[in-house]
Formats: structure tokens, C-alpha cells, sequence
């Protein structure tokens, strides 16, 4: 019976690991898409294989949360967070507090893909938050930028 | 008979021993033609073997009880692993279809409320990146001028 129990117990260790790496856990941010993605007042964007590949991206997601005074400090602090694993980083700073932000993360394994979040608070109180990754460099995400600025 | 009046004798003395007692039993249950005078005795050793009958089955039940409790058991616990196994593989499947038909597609949740329109995600998501940048040249920056 007690060799029964350690068969299983492996059995499930093992199915439970592939799991680990799954998601993007390595970053604080993620838990906001997941708290606040189905909420009222949330858009939560997340786009599809063919439409990233159009922009040389293997993920892109974002957020933007308003009617909701809670997600402000929230998505700060986990800005703050992830941050640190920033090597790029313009931010604009009111009172103290991070209010937009433009980071390029250091890449996971990777060496050719790059990760960036964007991020800002709106003077009417929303705040939205913008997670890429994917072999873009920063100049092409810039044009990305531009593009729809101008359309 | 004459043995059997002596072993009854000894019987009701109490000076019996069990293989003595058990040939009472014998005798009164197998016997069919049994004397009158000794008729009188005959429900006795009947009651009395088939009680010990039954002792003998009760005793070989509880022999045997606990093997069958400890089967079951097992039989018990292998079903319930092999459907926690199953259920476990179903969610992780599931889990790994959502996402991968979430990646396939591409979706936009808007008030909790979930869309897979292509024009209507890929405006969500010009809107999404002209909201986070007012001035798109000050990222341009980024190519390590101002490193930290």
C-alpha cells in the first residue's frame, strides 16, 4: 500500500511540474489580467496566433481598468515589482508615484525575443497596462506605436 | 447402547470428554432409530451440534472477513486513484485546449463579457497601445541611451 501511495504521489509531482512553467508567473503584473480581466469596466485584450505573427510578436496582452480605485495602487505596486527586471526603463513619476512607464525586460532564455510593458494612469482615473513579447525590437514597436497614433 | 447409556451418564456427571460429547451429538443426529428411553435426550444433542455448527461457521467467517475488507479496500482505493487520475487529466486537458484555443483565436473581454470578433479585438488593441502613450518617440530611447 505504502509503495502504492509513493507510485502516486510521483505520478501526480510529475504531471504537476509541466504546469509550473506554463504561464507567465515569472512576472506580478499578470495577476492584474487575472483579477481584473472579467470585471465591469475592464477591456482585456489578447490576441490570436495569426494576428501576432502580422506583428513579429509570440504574445500581447492588455488591459485597461477603470470605474475602479482598487487597481491604481494594485497595478503600481506590481509595476514596481516587476521593474526590477527591467534593463530599460522611462518612467514619469507624480508625488511619488509611477503614473506611465515604458520598460524593456530582461528576455527569459531567449537571447532574440524581447518582453515590454507599457503602462499608464489617466488623468480621468483609468489605468492601462500593456504586456509584448516576441521578437520585435524596441524601434519596431515604436513604428507599432506611431501607426495607430496616427490612424 | 450400552456405551452410549454410559457415556450419557457421564455426560450428565460432567466427567465427559469432547470427543465423548461429540459423539453424543453424532449418535442423537445421525441415529434414526433411536430407543424410547432414550428418545428424551435426542433434542438435546441435536440443539446442541447444530449450535455448535453454527459457531464453526460464525468463527470461519470472521477468519476470513478481514481479507475481504482488506480487497476491497484496495479494490476501493485503485478506483478512486484511477478516477482522480482521470478527472485530474481531464481538467489539464481541458486547461491546455482552453488555452490553446484562446491562442489560436484571439479574444477581447469587455465587461466580463467575451468577444472573438478579429476587427473588434484588433481595435480593442490599437486603442490599448494609444492609450498607454501619449508621445510614442520618447520610447525610441529605449536602445540603451539611458540604461539603468
Amino acid at each position: 500500500m505504502k509503495q502504492l501511495f509513493k507510485r502516486w504521489n510521483t505520478l501526480v509531482i510529475m504531471l504537476l511540474i509541466p504546469l509550473c512553467g506554463w504561464a507567465q508567473k515569472d512576472l506580478k503584473i499578470m495577476a492584474l489580467f487575472d483579477e481584473y480581466g472579467k470585471k465591469k469596466g475592464s477591456t482585456m485584450v489578447t490576441l490570436s496566433k495569426e494576428m501576432l505573427e502580422a506583428y513579429d510578436m509570440t504574445l500581447y496582452k492588455s488591459i485597461t481598468i477603470s470605474e475602479n480605485e482598487g487597481a491604481i495602487p494594485k497595478a503600481q505596486k506590481y509595476i514596481t515589482e516587476d521593474k526590477k527586471k527591467a534593463k530599460n526603463i522611462k518612467e514619469v513619476i507624480n508625488k511619488g508615484l509611477v503614473v506611465s512607464g515604458y520598460y524593456q525586460l530582461i528576455a527569459k532564455t531567449d537571447k532574440g525575443m524581447n518582453r515590454f510593458i507599457l503602462f499608464k494612469v489617466s488623468r480621468k482615473g483609468s489605468v492601462s497596462l500593456v504586456y509584448i513579447e516576441g521578437k520585435l525590437d524596441s524601434e519596431d514597436l515604436v513604428t507599432l506605436l506611431f501607426m495607430f497614433k496616427t490612424e | 447402547m450400552k456405551k452410549i447409556e454410559e457415556l450419557l451418564d457421564k455426560y450428565f456427571e460432567g466427567a465427559t470428554s469432547c470427543a465423548e460429547e461429540q459423539q453424543l451429538k453424532d449418535y442423537f443426529s445421525q441415529e434414526k432409530e433411536i430407543p424410547s428411553h432414550l428418545q428424551a435426550y435426542r433434542d438435546l444433542f441435536v440443539s446442541l451440534a447444530q449450535l455448535s455448527e453454527m459457531k464453526t461457521k460464525q468463527e470461519n467467517k470472521t477468519v476470513l472477513m478481514p481479507v475481504v475488507t482488506t480487497i476491497h479496500r484496495h479494490r476501493l482505493f485503485m478506483q478512486a486513484a484511477a478516477s482522480a487520475a482521470i478527472l485530474f487529466c481531464l481538467s489539464v486537458g481541458g486547461g491546455i485546449y482552453y488555452h490553446s484555443k484562446d491562442a489560436q483565436q484571439g479574444y477581447v473581454i469587455i465587461n466580463g463579457e467575451r468577444y472573438t470578433d478579429k476587427n473588434l479585438v484588433l481595435s480593442c488593441m490599437e486603442k490599448s497601445l494609444s492609450e498607454v502613450t501619449d508621445y510614442p518617440e520618447d520610447f525610441l530611447f529605449l536602445e540603451g541611451e539611458y540604461q539603468e
